[in-house]
């Protein structure tokens, strides 16, 4: 019998805040920490990945829109901050408004053709979106430096920052900013999901015609959802291309396989559920990390060393099977499976339990998989 | 006129490696209605496997064929184990475990085989400089012309199995109606799973013959031309082998029209743009594609 907490009563409300802290804990600690430039590295990384995903949970985990082409809109971003820093010699805080308003516009473009598509053929086009993306990049080479792309790009921390200058310093303030960047964008998803409009996205998602029937304006919603999404993916970008210091369109994660690692951190995070995308990101960076690091642990046998020395890709393998698995034992991802368990231990009900009959036998979040429903 | 009989030698065979796919994606799609992202990946893997049959001392065209052998059986399984138990729960599932093989065939064919770098792959035609039949002053390289062959071959052989067999009725039959299918005795999952191994053993056979137009096999090489290969099955509607074929050779004919005529507005770099502009004409103009039935959507 699981502990039942009352939503909103004080130990419910405590709950909330030992999460809240724990997570400010894990965000604000490499403040405190003597880390090096590399680890800051690190660390922006995966703050930049998880908000790629969450740009991602926004459009395909909220209102059901697949989308194998979120690598365009990433791009788009890197790059429109690459040229306004190198060729028009803007700061590069102030690209990130313009690249989240170019992507936003692409987006809607994108987003209104696909209107008229469902599921697998609106993932087609956002195929050949990603597909396509850098060959455009190559074909305008005047603009976007081709092949070699556009280098030189780096941020120096303002000087109210009170951040030291030069490697570390930068490191540092590279970091805080991709932080940031997620942080609105957590906001932002968190709000817009928790608004009319998020109700009217879920409604979308799970049935477009009924939504449509109720009064949901399903072309809008559907529309506004793509370009937002498509802003939040290029702000992030444009992180990544600070922190490459430039940018390429031979980067993996401005092809399609790119796209493809946004949407395995969003499943293996959890689709539709806001902290997927970032619980996502942190596992996948820390194990693709841990694989490379595999030949050289000294624990493990010598024959496996051996048989993994000159092998890439094993995470990129293990992602694969763990993508496969996941819809078989948990859709929701692995925050869906630890609220799953979770639930085990405390429920938090609506209102207080007085009476047992009108409690809801089980709060449902909700579902992006329509399990229970008989295809027909 | 030499010009134009030579750009439209290149589109066609270009475009019959395009209809391999194409074929392939259809014939998963009639069954199911899932489409197989992976099928490009799929293609890949069943190239890296020929190149090693090859490599153990199989002949070229031997190693060919045990590759679509294996991927045949291999994807059977992926069907029974993998993609029709999770078609029990949701086409959103489908299409993550879809890219979930996507990923897994990309990532392993580096890791099985230790390459990083493209692996020379023995041409399956006559391949010397002067292999060409010249036509209308137009050079038809020989081993283009073996693509377009192999392609009218499986094209043959895939129609006498639909028209002619018994299986193949009960393949039109769980494509025309899942539903009623099993009440007359057609076994709907053996259907399925027969469906995803000639699909895979039909893109074994475009690998190959990609693999032998480039002179090698690499990881990232069917990237473009499965993107391809969704254009041409959405020209020719997703339910239509003839239109899989069809729209295959006109998408090939048409790209490479598009970048000769035009090399500096399109050229070889941005062919895939004209796949894009088909997928999209297509979609918002007829949706079932030239030669695919329409769908009425019960709400």
């Amino acid at each position: 019998m699981p502990f039942r907490l009352a939503y909103g009563s004080p130990p419910h409300w405590a709950l909330r805040a030992l999460g809240a802290l724990a997570l400010a804990y894990v965000a604000l600690s490499p403040a405190f920490k003597d880390l090096s430039p590399s680890e800051f590295g690190e660390l922006t990384d995966i703050a930049v990945l998880a908000l790629a995903a969450l740009s991602l949970n926004l459009l395909i985990g909220f209102t059901g829109q697949i989308s194998i082409g979120h690598s365009a809109f990433f791009g788009i971003g890197a790059y429109t901050l690459a040229i306004l820093v190198s060729d028009h010699g803007w700061s590069p805080g102030w690209t990130y408004p313009v690249a989240a308003v170019v992507c936003f516009v692409v987006g809607v473009l994108v987003g209104i053709p696909a209107l008229r598509l469902k599921g697998l053929y609106l993932a087609l086009v956002t195929l050949a979106l990603a597909q396509i993306f850098p060959a455009l990049v190559r074909k305008f080479d005047e603009l976007t430096g081709g092949s070699q792309g556009i280098g030189g790009l780096s941020y120096d921390a303002p000087g109210w920052t009170g951040l030291e200058s030069g490697r570390r310093g930068r490191a540092e303030w590279m970091y805080w900013l991709a932080l940031g960047t997620l942080l609105v964008g957590y906001v932002l998803v968190r709000n817009l999901v928790k608004s009319r409009v998020g109700r009217s996205m879920v409604a979308v998602r799970d049935n477009s015609t009924a939504a449509a029937v109720m009064g949901v304006h399903v072309a809008f919603t559907k529309t506004i959802v793509f370009g937002l999404s498509a802003a939040l993916a290029g702000v992030a970008g444009c992180t990544f291309a600070l922190r490459q210091t430039q940018t390429t369109p031979e980067n993996v994660y401005l092809t399609i396989l790119g796209a493809i690692v946004f949407l395995v951190i969003m499943v293996v995070g959890g689709a539709g559920s806001l902290m997927g995308p970032i619980v996502g990101a942190i596992v996948y960076y820390r194990v693709d990390q841990f694989s490379r690091e595999l030949p050289d642990k000294s624990w493990l046998p010598e024959s496996f060393r051996d048989f993994l020395v000159g092998r890439p890709n094993l995470a990129t393998l293990v992602f694969a099977l763990l993508l496969i698995l996941l819809m078989f034992v948990a859709p929701f991802g692995l925050v869906g499976l630890a609220k799953r368990v979770g639930r085990r231990i405390v429920q938090v009900i609506p209102g207080a339990p007085t009476d047992p009959a009108a409690m809801p036998s089980e709060p449902t979040e909700v579902p992006i998989d329509v399990a229970e429903q008989p295809t027909v | 006129m030499e010009r134009f009989l030579q750009y439209l030698f290149d589109g066609i065979s270009q475009g019959s490696i395009y209809a391999l796919l194409a074929l392939g994606l259809v014939i998963i799609y009639r069954g199911s209605g899932h489409l197989n992202f992976a099928q490009g990946e799929m293609a890949m893997i069943s190239a890296f496997l020929a190149w090693w049959y090859a490599d153990l001392g199989l002949s070229p065209w031997l190693a060919v064929v045990v590759s679509a052998a294996t991927a045949f059986v291999v994807a059977m399984g992926i069907e029974r184990f993998v993609i029709r138990p999770i078609g029990h729960r949701s086409p959103f599932a489908v299409v993550v475990a879809a890219i979930g093989l996507f990923l897994g065939f990309n990532a392993l064919a580096p890791f099985a085989w230790k390459v990083t770098i493209p692996e020379a792959f023995e041409s399956l035609f006559p391949n010397e400089p002067d292999d060409f039949v010249r036509i209308g002053g137009a050079e038809w390289r020989e081993q283009y012309i073996g693509v377009l062959a192999v392609l009218a071959i499986t094209s043959v052989v895939l129609y006498l199995l639909f028209q002619r067999t018994r299986f193949g009725l009960a393949m039109r039959a769980v494509a025309s109606n899942p539903e009623s299918s099993p009440l007359v005795g057609i076994r709907t999952g053996q259907v399925l799973a027969v469906s995803w191994g000639l699909a895979a053993a039909v893109g074994a056979l475009g690998g190959a013959m990609v693999a032998s137009l480039r002179g090698n096999v690499d990881a990232s090489m069917m990237f473009t031309i499965f993107f391809a290969a969704t254009a041409a099955a959405t020209l020719g509607g997703y339910d239509s082998l003839f239109g899989a074929v069809f729209g295959g050779l006109v998408l090939g004919v048409f790209e490479n029209m598009a970048a000769g005529y035009q090399p500096d507005l399109v050229g070889q770099e941005l062919k895939g743009v004209v796949s894009l502009l088909v997928i999209l004409v297509v979609l918002l103009i007829k949706p079932s594609g030239l030669f695919g039935s329409q769908r009425v959507e019960r709400v």
